[in-house]
């Protein structure tokens, strides 16, 4: 019986590993999916911060563009009727 | 010795078993750690939505922006045509008439200098188109005063470029004959060399020996009397070319007016310039 006693320390170990392992608790099925649908949702939002902020600057550019051109087509209308009032 | 074999088969089941049961194996998630992800991910989705929210509203007041000061610019152009008398049609008929000769013009800038002068009436016409726009009352514009002096400095440009029946070349150090053929502004064709050897006979006696400061004449049109070599062209062939003498057995006249160049009636090349005596 000494001979298989090793044997049985060995199953020991593994029973008492089982039951400690059995008594962890661990997310289910659903809870995983749901994780999952809310990782997704928050990256699609994340994603489309991304694109607004994208829009964003370019239309920031394009209203300085639109200032600057206000800005030259008034000095344009000044010198135009400087000319013209030169002329009459 | 059975009886140890049956234990051996048992705890290797047991441990089988042991391993594809145990959830650290199967990489399942904790509790703990699941309501950690989760809320991680809903804060993160949350501060995301907030955000889209202030931009969508932002954006849309810069789209705002931008329409009212396109407006304002239209007004303002539509008042300085008012103030011209004229309307937004007409001025652009007058910038597409404008970017046309531009075009024309460029057309004729990546000709040879050559080919410009066949082309030298276009040039002339394009001159006076300019001049034509050039009393417009548009030229009130700064945008056309632009465009007008630019076009008028492309047409200096390639009035320099044209300067007539033959351009001249200084020979520089280390310049021969199909080198400087080669050049972009000469004839951008080496084989052409010939041309500029047949055309200064009368300072180059040797083909191989150029100088430093020589003025070479570069032709840019033959003469009534010359003819231009072309590739496969023979003596009999050119007598008989109608611009010619539209009679192949008049080659020898041809021969004997061009002896200085032909040593063998026989072997003319491509580009050699020909005299062609009265028929």
């Amino acid at each position: 019986m000494k001979r298989y006693s090793w044997v049985l320390v060995l199953l020991a170990f593994v029973l008492v590993g089982a039951m400690l392992v059995g008594c962890t608790r661990y997310a289910g099925e659903k809870q995983l999916r749901a994780l999952e649908e809310t990782k997704q949702a928050a990256l699609s939002a994340e994603d489309q911060v991304a694109q607004l902020e994208k829009e964003n600057a370019e239309l920031k550019a394009k209203l300085a563009e639109k200032q600057e051109e206000l800005k030259n087509v008034q000095a344009e209308k000044e010198k135009v009727l400087s000319k013209l009032g030169q002329q009459q | 010795m059975k009886m140890n074999r049956f234990i051996g088969v048992i705890t290797a089941v047991l441990v089988l078993l042991l391993v594809s049961g145990n959830p650290c194996f199967a990489q399942k998630m904790k509790l703990d750690e699941y309501k950690a992800q989760l809320a991680e991910y809903q804060k993160r989705e949350m501060d995301a939505k907030t955000k889209i929210a202030a931009l969508q509203t932002e954006n849309e007041q810069l789209r705002q922006q931008i329409a009212d000061l396109q407006k304002q610019i239209d007004a303002t152009w539509e008042e300085i045509y008012a103030a011209i008398g004229t309307d937004k049609a007409t001025v652009e008929a007058f910038r597409a008439e404008l970017a046309g000769i531009g075009a024309k013009l460029d057309e004729l800038e990546a000709l040879s200098p050559e080919d410009l002068y066949a082309r030298k009436e276009e040039l002339c016409a394009l001159k006076k188109q300019i001049a034509e726009a050039k009393t417009n009352k548009l030229l009130i514009l700064t945008e056309f005063e632009n465009k007008i002096a630019e076009l008028e400095a492309k047409v200096a440009a390639l009035e320099a470029k044209l300067v007539g029946k033959y351009d001249q070349y200084t020979v520089l150090k280390g310049d021969y004959l199909w080198k400087i053929a080669k050049k972009p502004e000469i004839y951008n064709d080496p084989y052409q060399w010939i041309r500029i050897y047949c055309v200064n006979r009368d300072q180059i006696k040797n083909p191989d020996l150029i100088y430093p400061d020589q003025v070479l004449k570069i032709q840019r049109t033959l003469d009534k009397d010359q003819y231009l070599v072309a590739k496969g062209d023979f003596l009999k062939k050119i007598a008989g070319n109608p611009s010619v003498y539209n009679d192949p057995t008049q080659w020898t006249k041809l021969y004997e007016a061009n002896k200085d160049i032909i040593s063998d009636p026989n072997r003319i090349y491509p580009y050699q310039v020909l005299v062609v005596p009265v028929k």
